[in-house]
């Protein structure tokens, strides 16, 4: 464990969603640091502006309108300021043609939307823990999907 | 052909005629000439008896004279000299083809010279010295020896002549005989030639008969197609523009006879105008291509309706039609109204399966999303307040999470229910046991939960949607388990064989299936609902009792009509069921 603060950006259409997230990071309780985008446009804007920090790890919905979860990633590993940033797939999507999808197209980890908000922060808990340095250069798909 | 044969026949018979003809003739003449030379025969034998007789007469009346000194037989032979010149000169005229006799007519002529000077010498001597009997019977005698060779050579004449006439009486007796032979193999040849000939003529216009009979059938028949057929032929003489029609031209445009043009341009004034362009495209394409070409196109009733029709035509180009098109034109405005219906449904079926897919999405994403909500808020509130809560409040929230549970079971089955579909890529060979094996392990939490005992007999290898099949067991199974006996652990039996289909409703009599039975010791059900718990939402027990969504063996049917099988259950309320299902073994 880091004392260092964990960047966390998530970016969801969601209110709802995007106030459990806020709820449930904050009470994980560790040194991290939230930020919420309402879609892939502001999502986007937020990354490329030179004044922000780069998160340690996103959290990405899929089905957002005007530029959607998927955009977002192609323009995201696109990026040679970004590619190399965690991004989390979060989505209550389960089919398998998104999981393949995004997998191929670089992301680290599928977390399905939980239906239980303990499981939530179990789940936000594992993920801002792992040592993305290490992670990154360890993908594959036995454990791309992050069961909670 | 056998026109070619009569011809030939006909040819062959007034050649042999004409040579019959001419041999007839022939043996005609033969045997006229035959005939004369029998006459001409006799007249030389009669003319040399009479030489014979006159010379005879002549030494007979010197005879006369010497014995009776009358001079008046001296002037008989003068008269008697004359008629033999004469007989002579006949007889030369009749022999004068015949070397032989000529010969020896001349040998004839000199000898009985001989003998007259003989008696002329006689005779002067006679007179002379009529007491010199000896000189006159020298005389005589020198002339008896003449006389002897005159009767001689006669002999030898005459015989010859007898020869000849044998010959040529034999001659012409063949030539007799011969001549009705002739007349008789004439007539019997020409006889046959006609007998042939008959049969033959009379063999061809029987033929040409029955071909006349055929065509006026095979007519009628045509025309009985087309009107059955809706069609009509026409045959289209590129170079002049002339085009015949076949009769039920008249019935499908409705026209009088008198009405219709029998050209290009009549029939283009019967195509609608819109598709006008269209036909005379696909006209040139017969002419360039040589290919039979299709085309659809509208024409106009004389009642002012518009016909569909479909016209076929090929450009012949053979020695029995040259430049021509031929071709037909069928009337298909019903075919083609119904097709469009069709595609019309077609279009309306297609715009409510995306309206069900799209179903299937809101179901599967959008309803689950507000579902998930109240799930997490729940938890939330279970996690962070249930404390704080009364004891019927602390109720209330586990309701709302069972409620809730329920919803999401409800709404999983109904898509699984509403993706249970046919795709012949998903059918591979599969391994059943490994299936079931698999829905077992899928239910393994349930199983223990029960204390139930599983016991699969040997699967087969079929070939199935695996995914599928194995929902079916584990639906199976899993009712099995649902509605086993309060207190009794569950004992559930898998068992297999092949067996031909034969009175079994839904299967093909005769064919290979493998049957299926899954038996449990459970609580069974009334038989009245054998049939009611495949459907949709049928529940035979209250949400209180056994929870269901009523989808589970909705979903097992759908699955065995995607794999052309049957399934049924079988119970008497009593001792648990028997839920049977076959699935084709080809």
């Amino acid at each position: 464990m880091t004392n260092e603060q964990v960047h966390v950006l998530i970016a969801d259409d969601d209110a709802d969603d995007r106030d459990l997230f806020v709820d449930a990071v904050n009470e994980v309780k560790q040194n991290t640091k939230v930020i919420t985008v309402k879609g892939g446009i502001e999502l986007m804007d937020y990354l490329t502006a030179n004044e922000n920090r780069a998160p340690d790890v996103l959290f990405l919905d899929l089905n957002m309108p005007q530029k959607n979860g998927m955009q977002c990633l192609g323009e995201i590993k696109a990026n040679n300021k970004l590619k190399d940033m965690a991004v989390v797939i979060y989505s209550t999507s389960s089919a398998s043609h998104d999981i393949e999808a995004t997998f191929l197209k670089g992301a680290n980890v599928y977390l399905q939307k939980p239906n239980d908000f303990a499981k939530l922060k179990k789940a936000i808990s594992e993920v801002i823990t792992i040592n993305w340095q290490y992670q990154t250069s360890n993908l594959n798909r036995d454990n791309f999907i992050l069961s909670i | 052909m056998a026109t070619k044969f009569i011809k030939i026949l006909f040819i062959l018979s007034i050649a042999v005629l004409f040579i019959l003809a001419f041999l007839t003739y022939r043996q005609s003449v033969n045997q006229a000439e035959a005939g004369n030379w029998v006459i001409h025969t006799h007249k030389v034998q009669t003319e040399l008896s009479q030489y014979f007789g006159l010379v005879k007469d002549v030494e007979s009346k010197q005879r006369g004279y010497i014995l009776s000194a009358d001079t008046s037989f001296l002037t008989h032979i003068v008269a008697d000299k004359s008629a033999i010149r004469q007989s002579f000169n006949e007889l030369l005229k009749l022999t004068a083809d015949n070397g032989e006799q000529a010969k020896l007519l001349a040998q004839l002529q000199k000898i009985t010279a001989l003998r007259f000077a003989v008696l002329d010498s006689t005779t002067a001597n006679y007179e002379n010295n009529r007491t010199r009997f000896d000189l006159l019977t020298t005389d005589i005698k020198k002339g008896a020896k003449l006389m002897n060779n005159i009767d001689a050579l006669y002999s030898i004449l005459y015989n010859n002549e007898t020869t000849y006439l044998k010959q040529r009486q034999d001659k012409y007796k063949k030539s007799v005989l011969f001549t009705p032979m002739l007349m008789l193999f004439f007539f019997m040849f020409c006889l046959f030639i006609f007998i042939i000939s008959y049969f033959k003529i009379d063999n061809e216009l029987l033929l040409k008969q029955t071909a006349l009979e055929k065509q006026m059938v095979d007519a009628t028949i045509m025309q009985q197609a087309e009107e059955l057929g809706r069609f009509f032929t026409w045959q289209w003489d590129i170079e002049t523009g002339v085009c015949i029609f076949s009769q039920n031209i008249y019935t499908i445009l409705g026209l009088k006879p008198t009405a219709l043009e029998h050209s290009v341009a009549g029939f283009a004034k019967l195509v609608h105008p819109d598709d006008a362009e269209k036909v005379s495209m696909v006209t040139n394409e017969v002419i360039e291509k040589k290919i039979p070409v299709s085309a659809v196109f509208r024409m106009i009733h004389t009642d002012g309706s518009i016909l569909h029709v479909k016209s076929i035509g090929k450009l012949m180009d053979d020695n029995l039609a040259k430049n021509t098109i031929v071709g037909l034109t069928i009337d298909i405005t019903k075919d083609y109204l119904y097709s469009q219906a069709i595609i019309a449904k077609n279009s309306e079926l297609k715009a409510i399966n995306e309206e069900l897919s799209a179903f299937t999405h809101v179901t599967s994403h959008d309803l689950q999303e507000p579902l998930r909500k109240i799930e997490i808020f729940t938890s939330r509130i279970n996690e962070a307040d249930v404390v704080n809560m009364s004891p019927a409040g602390q109720v209330i929230i586990d309701k709302v999470k069972f409620t809730v549970t329920r919803m999401r079971k409800l709404i999983n089955d109904l898509l699984a229910y509403t993706t249970a579909n046919k795709d012949q890529a998903n059918f591979e060979l599969s391994d059943l046991n490994t299936i079931v094996a698999r829905a077992m392990v899928e239910l393994s939490t349930a199983i223990e939960e029960k204390n139930a005992t599983l016991q699969v007999g040997k699967l087969p290898m079929v070939n199935v949607i695996s995914f599928q099949i194995q929902q079916l067991f584990c639906n199976l199974i899993n009712n099995a388990l649902k509605y086993s006996r309060r207190g009794i652990p569950p004992i559930i039996s898998i068992a297999y064989t092949k067996v031909n289909a034969e009175n079994i409703d839904g299967l093909l009599d005769g064919n290979g299936y493998h049957k299926f039975t899954i038996t449990d010791n459970g609580i069974g059900f009334d038989n009245a609902y054998a049939k009611s718990i495949f459907t949709l939402f049928n529940r035979l027990h209250g949400q209180n009792v056994y929870t269901g969504s009523g989808i589970g063996l909705a979903i097992c049917k759908k699955i065995i009509d995607n794999h052309n099988g049957t399934i049924y259950a079988e119970s008497n309320n009593v001792d648990g069921s028997v839920f049977t299902f076959y699935l084709p073994a080809s």
